[in-house]
């Protein structure tokens, strides 16, 4: 009883050969076979183990909603749990099957099988909880062992690409709804884009034997002139072997084209694009799907779905079996058997669950007049065999059992009108008594569901059903087709979820989900055990939540429910239908926003001398900026910073700040707005000053912190941190525009207008008067915190003086053009004076031995300015800016909160660690009692010893006296608390 | 200029150009003065794009308007720009530098486009003559319909990413 | 994703935007003169109901204004788009959402509706 060839199928190339592999096993198929098609042709029976039972299974389908045939594909980067129903085979597939050791007849795994009575529902909430040690050491690297079906993925680096459309309809589905939609649509203006999953269109028309003639044409010449007419018509682009998998709001498209069927993807190329749409409307024609019928091992090799087996023989030329038996409860069967009659096969029963008098005339005719053997009233109870179908059970209505020996079982169950992606589109379904199934039938948003998706099974009513809901588009009328059918246009169905079994054994299993292992038994036990929601059943039962998502036997399972709850099956409802429609890779997800795409690097203008002269980058946000300079090539972190620190508070240094946020605010309100934004009083500034200002949250806490610039009344410029940049001009647009739209006020990032270098340094003056040799830098002419334009090589430069390093500094404010210039001036004229560069961590040293804080380093949005001894900072006169409210709420004049204060090493040799707690006694018993902790902490070469800031409880009335710093890796060291301010207290260096 | 690339019906080149940024809302005394200044009148609806020989001024929002020097030197815009900002309801900026210049033409341009921006080109969404600003390749992009080629402008340090992406989804 | 009707901007996907919070939360125009209680509430609190919704969103990746929509928070439909400076439409300018139950469940559109009382 072996698979036979049906050359007649024009999708298959049989005169090209391919060679593939399977565990191990050289196989020969043709070009346009799937894995699954060609296993088939090679009489491969078994293709993996079960989930958790790892019992031998075959071959269900021939398409996506696959259960079973699910296997690792080694030849490209190993990806698990592909569908070999799908996968087109080329020459030098390397193909594994799954979920099995140390082979696929001999899998030592199956003993679950014995052990299957323990593996009952629920078995995964219920067990492996004690004792409770054993969780991390026993179960989880067990049971990550065991999890999943197949092996996880090796990089391959192929390019996975997106691509966004905006048209006006997209129809789902190219087969005979689709089609006869799409020519309607040729001739109007409307942009149309028709997704198909194959790689050919005709749906049905293709995959079966349903339809002998179609507008008294044959079957494949009808697609071929359709698809000419819509190849010929400007508005309508098709896209075969594009799988649309979501459904979103609003009218939103995802759909993954496969770009490599039948080809093996290259690395560096690209195989895949997920097609973003948005379309004004959706037509859903995406057809419908089978289901199975539960009986006594329903999942034995040899069984398949009876649609299954005809598509496998008309769309993929292969007959699987050439006498299979056919079990069905509805009218689907007479195309089959038809087709294996018209290539001089014949069924060796056929088996209807319904009464003689119920059965169509045309079907009882063929099986008549082809002695078929015949049973009607009838099921199948049950199949029996090794590893694989041997024999089937057959029961009349008087309980008589016949058993047939067989070693392929077709079985239909009815069709499911595929409604994934209406239900995605948050549509309501509804029950339909006479098909047994849920169909669409309030939409949320525009779809459009034709055909057989729309659970229309009458041929006769296609044209009508199309031309009613498309006639607002103004489309070219269908009226009618005519068709010669193989089948009742008069579809009819019995109910059949499950047969009974004869022998009540602990092993005999009736499978509902067939990825999950879940048997109906799993179903009952459920529900006696209280989860008679069909939501909590289905997670109890892990019913439907395989990578299949249950499509040939979710319905069913609701069917099963509803008997046994007594209820409509509308009452028991459906669970939500979960996007994606198939599983989607991340890789197509990612697009090209991976490797070097994955984040923009921003860069300064003087990266490339950083990058010459030694700098070693940290990332600020997206920015690349210099964290260290190395003087020679093996000098580390600590060695630059000691060194540069020394050498800026005895020369001078110089840090490209280019990445801090830079704002210009205008208006005749401006000053009233720089008010409320910060806690400045900026009111009695002198034009061409700056100062630093701290910007509050309403909240009350430190968001950001910067220098303001006042160059008159109505015009300044604010400095923000670099992180800080994009928040802080939100911040001021949104009052700007929401709170205060009264005050003509107007901001302009200027970031990306200027450079800017800090430099500062005993010599500092020295260099500045070198390079510009016009301007005056005495202490007279330009004052600490004071600003003012100049000219440098015919542009407009701004030099501010002020410093973070506590230094003699100065800030150049100059354009991109001319920045790199201007740098290396300063060397050239600054090298001799001991000028260096410097980097991000030693700014960072540098400003905590003056004891400046740094926004987002000391402060995490829980601290306010008396947190941080700023309180000098707040315009007392001031009625109101954001925060002021905040600061005297209960919370916030706490005596007990966190204060910033210094904190320096008793024994000198100690080493104080960021993030480390404050404690108060070296007695390290829990509970102990935090106090705070350190935020930030270096070692000094200009003090000669480690010191940190940190912030604690009442910190301010606590300096002078001693505490203790934890450490987890070693014993808890002693600190003195101090004022936060270690070099220069009185600022005389600044004011020099 | 640069020639940036030029392959798959797509030209993409890099323009030096010069920019003002000007913050206020529409006053006739304010339409005179950018007319005086650089003889081009303040587009009233907004997106709207008003075009002469070397020069387009772009409303973008309610109260923000671009201008776009295809020639001019530095010294004369800061003056222009002084002079405008005499007004203390205004503020002009000079957003010359800051910014890089793309000039996308060809038939493919919107195709390739569509890979890396969800931005509706249609002409009933972003009709000639308008600009938008919006998302390319998650980078924040000015862009300006101006007919047979769009200019596109982003923040100079996302530069190098925008163009390594155009160049890439050219390519691919 | 939804597509949010900038005011100014016309249509644009929802990446291009910010949710600013709930609208019309007025910033207390004396803050010396209320109570800690009532300056939390309007630092702090929000409200977040299910259906009808006024809410503030920027066009933070375009034209970086913001203005004001009412969303049905159970559907996610945008019922309506207004500037900031706009008066707070009331229910009856709304077009029709199809709130029905007491608790707001939609008939359509919320997803929700195949979970039964049984």
């Amino acid at each position: 009883m072996s698979a036979k060839d049906n050359k007649d199928s024009p999708y298959i190339a049989f005169h090209q050969s391919v060679k593939f592999t399977f565990d191990g096993v050289k196989y020969k198929g043709f070009k346009g076979d799937t894995i699954a098609s060609a296993l088939i042709r090679n009489n491969i029976k078994i293709i993996g183990r079960s989930f958790k039972y790892h019992r031998p299974r075959g071959i269900y389908t021939c398409g996506i909603e696959e259960p079973n045939a699910l296997v690792q594909i080694l030849s490209e980067y190993s990806e698990p749990n592909t569908r070999a129903t799908v996968k087109q085979i080329y020459e030098g597939l390397k193909i594994e099957s799954q979920n099995r050791w140390p082979s696929l007849e001999n899998d030592l795994s199956s003993v679950n099988n014995l052990l299957s009575p323990l593996f009952s529902a629920g078995f995964y909430n219920k067990t492996f909880m004690k004792p409770r040690g054993f969780w991390k050491k026993v179960y989880e690297p067990l049971i990550r062992k065991a999890a999943g079906l197949g092996k996880p993925p090796k990089p391959f680096k192929t390019k996975s690409t997106q691509l966004h459309h905006h048209v006006d309809i997209v129809i789902v589905g190219g087969g005979l709804s689709g089609l006869l939609a799409a020519k309607s649509l040729a001739k109007t203006k409307l942009k149309v884009l028709l997704i198909e999953q194959d790689s050919y269109l005709g749906g049905i028309l293709k995959n079966s034997n349903k339809i002998s003639t179609i507008e008294s044409k044959d079957r494949a010449s009808w697609i071929k002139d359709v698809e000419t007419e819509i190849e010929y018509s400007k508005n309508i682009k098709v896209l075969k072997n594009t799988l649309a998998t979501t459904y979103n709001y609003i009218n939103y498209l995802i759909a993954i084209e496969d770009l490599t069927t039948g080809m093996m993807p290259l690395e560096g190329h690209a195989d895949q694009i997920l097609h973003k749409i948005r379309a004004d409307h959706i037509i859903l024609a995406n057809g419908h799907i089978e289901r199975l019928i539960s009986f006594r091992n329903n999942d034995l090799p040899g069984i398949m779905l009876a649609g299954s087996f005809e598509k496998y023989i008309q769309r993929y030329g292969v007959i699987p079996n050439i006498s299979p038996v056919i079990f069905s409860n509805n009218s689907s069967s007479f195309s089959l058997i038809k087709i294996l009659i018209d290539l001089n096969c014949k069924p060796q029963a056929y088996v209807d669950s319904r009464s003689g008098d119920k059965i169509e005339s045309s079907l009882l005719d063929i099986i008549h007049k082809e002695n078929i053997p015949l049973f009607t009233n009838a099921h199948v109870e049950g199949c029996d065999g090794k590893k694989q179908v041997e024999e089937i059970s057959i029961r009349d209505s008087e309980g008589i059992i016949t058993k047939l020996k067989s070693k392929m079982l077709c079985i239909s169950g009815g069709f499911n009108p595929d409604v994934h992606l209406f239900t995605q589109s948050k549509g309501v379904l509804t029950w339909d008594d006479k098909y047994l199934t849920f169909k669409p039938s309030k939409s949320f948003q525009n779809t459009i569901v034709i055909g057989s998706a729309g659970g229309l099974f009458q041929y006769s009513k296609l044209a009508n059903d199309i031309d009613s809901k498309l006639s607002f588009l103004n489309h070219e009328p269908i009226v009618n087709i005519n068709f010669e059918l193989n089948e009742s246009d008069n579809y009819s169905i019995e109910k059949l979820w499950e047969t009974k079994h004869e022998k009540k054994s602990r092993w005999s299993k009736s499978f509902i989900d067939l990825q999950n292992d879940v048997t109906t038994k799993d179903l009952r036990q459920g529900i006696r055990e209280g989860f008679d929601r069909i939501e909590h059943l289905k997670r109890f039962t892990t019913n439907s939540m395989g990578t299949d998502q249950g499509k040939i036997s979710s319905i069913n399972a609701l069917g099963i429910v509803s008997e046994i709850l007594n209820k409509k099956v509308s009452e028991v409802g459906t669970t939500i239908y979960r996007p994606p429609y198939a599983p989607l890779s991340f890789a197509s997800i990612a697009g090209r926003s991976t490797y070097n795409f994955y984040d923009p690097e921003r860069k300064t203008s003087i990266h490339e001398w950083h990058k010459k002269n030694g700098a070693v980058f940290e990332n600020v946000g997206q920015w690349k900026r210099p964290w260290y300079f190395q003087s020679y090539l093996e000098e580390n972190l600590d060695q630059a910073v000691q060194r540069e620190a020394l050498q800026i508070r005895k020369y001078a240094g110089v840090l490209d700040g280019s990445t801090l946020g830079k704002i210009e605010i205008k208006g005749s309100d401006a000053l009233e707005f720089m008010n409320l934004m910060y806690t400045n009083n900026f009111s009695k500034m002198k034009p061409m000053s700056a100062r630093y200002a701290l910007m509050l949250g309403e909240d009350g806490m430190i968001m950001d912190d910067g220098i303001i610039s006042k160059i008159n009344d109505n015009h300044f410029i604010a400095t923000t941190t670099t992180g800080g940049a994009a928040k802080v001009l939100s911040h001021m647009e949104e009052f700007s525009q929401t709170e205060w739209p009264h005050l003509n006020v107007f901001m302009n990032s200027i970031t990306e207008q200027f450079c800017t270098f800090n430099i500062s340094g005993p010599k500092t003056r020295l260099i500045m008067e070198k390079v510009f040799k016009h301007i005056k830098f005495d202490n007279e002419s330009f004052p600490f915190m004071t600003f003012n334009n100049f000219t440098y090589l015919d542009s407009t430069i701004r030099i501010l003086r002020a410093s973070f390093t506590g230094e003699l500094g100065y800030e150049i404010y100059v354009r991109p053009s001319i920045a790199l210039k201007l740098w290396e001036d300063l060397f050239r004229f600054g090298k001799d004076e001991g000028l260096i560069a410097y980097g991000t961590e030693t700014m960072h040293l540098l400003r905590a031995e003056k004891g400046y804080i740094i926004v987002g380093q000391d402060t995490d949005g829980s601290v306010t300015p008396q947190d941080m001894d700023l309180e000098w900072m707040i315009g007392k006169s001031k009625k109101d800016f954001i925060g002021k409210r905040s600061l005297t709420r209960s919370d916030t004049i706490r005596s007990d909160r966190k204060q910033l204060v210094g904190i320096k090493p008793i024994n000198q040799k100690n080493i104080i660690e960021e993030g480390q707690h404050i404690i108060l006694s070296s007695n390290v018993k829990p509970p102990v009692k935090m106090l705070g902790h350190v935020t930030s902490s270096y070692m000094s070469p200009n003090l000669g010893h480690s010191f940190g800031m940190a912030v604690i409880k009442d910190g301010k009335n606590l300096i002078g006296s001693r505490a203790y710093v934890s450490s987890s890796s070693r014993d808890a060291y002693e600190v003195e608390i101090m004022k936060s301010v270690f070099i220069d207290d009185e600022n005389k260096r600044l004011v020099s | 200029m640069k020639n940036l690339i030029s392959s798959n019906s797509v030209d993409i080149k890099e323009l030096n150009l010069n920019q003002i940024l000007v913050r206020g809302l529409y006053t006739p005394s304010l339409n005179k003065q950018i007319k005086s200044q650089f003889k081009i009148s303040l587009p009233q609806n907004n997106l709207q794009i008003n075009q002469d020989k070397n020069i387009i001024c772009s409303k973008n929002s309610f109260d923000q308007w671009s201008i776009i020097l295809f020639q001019q030197l530095e010294f004369e815009i800061d003056n222009a720009i002084a002079k405008i900002n005499e007004d203390e309801k205004i503020l002009a900026t000079n957003y010359s530098e800051g910014q890089i210049y793309l000039e996308i033409s060809g038939e493919n341009k919107i195709s390739i486009l569509n890979k890396i921006t969800h931005f509706d080109f249609r002409e009933k969404h972003f009709p000639l003559s308008t600009s938008a600003q919006t998302l390319i390749g998650r980078v924040d992009c000015n862009i300006y319909n101006l007919g047979n080629r769009l200019l596109v402008t982003c923040n100079r340090s996302f530069g190098d990413h925008l163009k390594d992406q155009l160049i890439d989804a050219i390519k691919f | 994703m939804l597509i949010i009707n900038c005011p100014y901007c016309g249509p644009r996907e929802q990446c291009e935007f910010t949710n600013g919070g709930e609208a019309h939360v007025a910033r207390p125009s004396d803050p010396e003169k209320v109570s800690d209680k009532e300056w939390s509430e309007y630092v702090f609190f929000r409200s977040n109901p299910k259906g009808i919704y006024f809410e503030r969103w920027v066009h933070s990746h375009g034209c970086k204004k913001w203005f004001n929509a009412v969303r049905d928070t159970s559907t996610d439909k945008v019922l309506k788009v207004y500037e900031i400076k706009d008066e707070k439409p009331s229910l009856a300018d709304l077009e029709n959402s199809n709130l029905t139950t007491p608790s707001g469940e939609p008939e359509v559109g919320s997803g929700n509706f195949t979970v039964r009382k049984i």
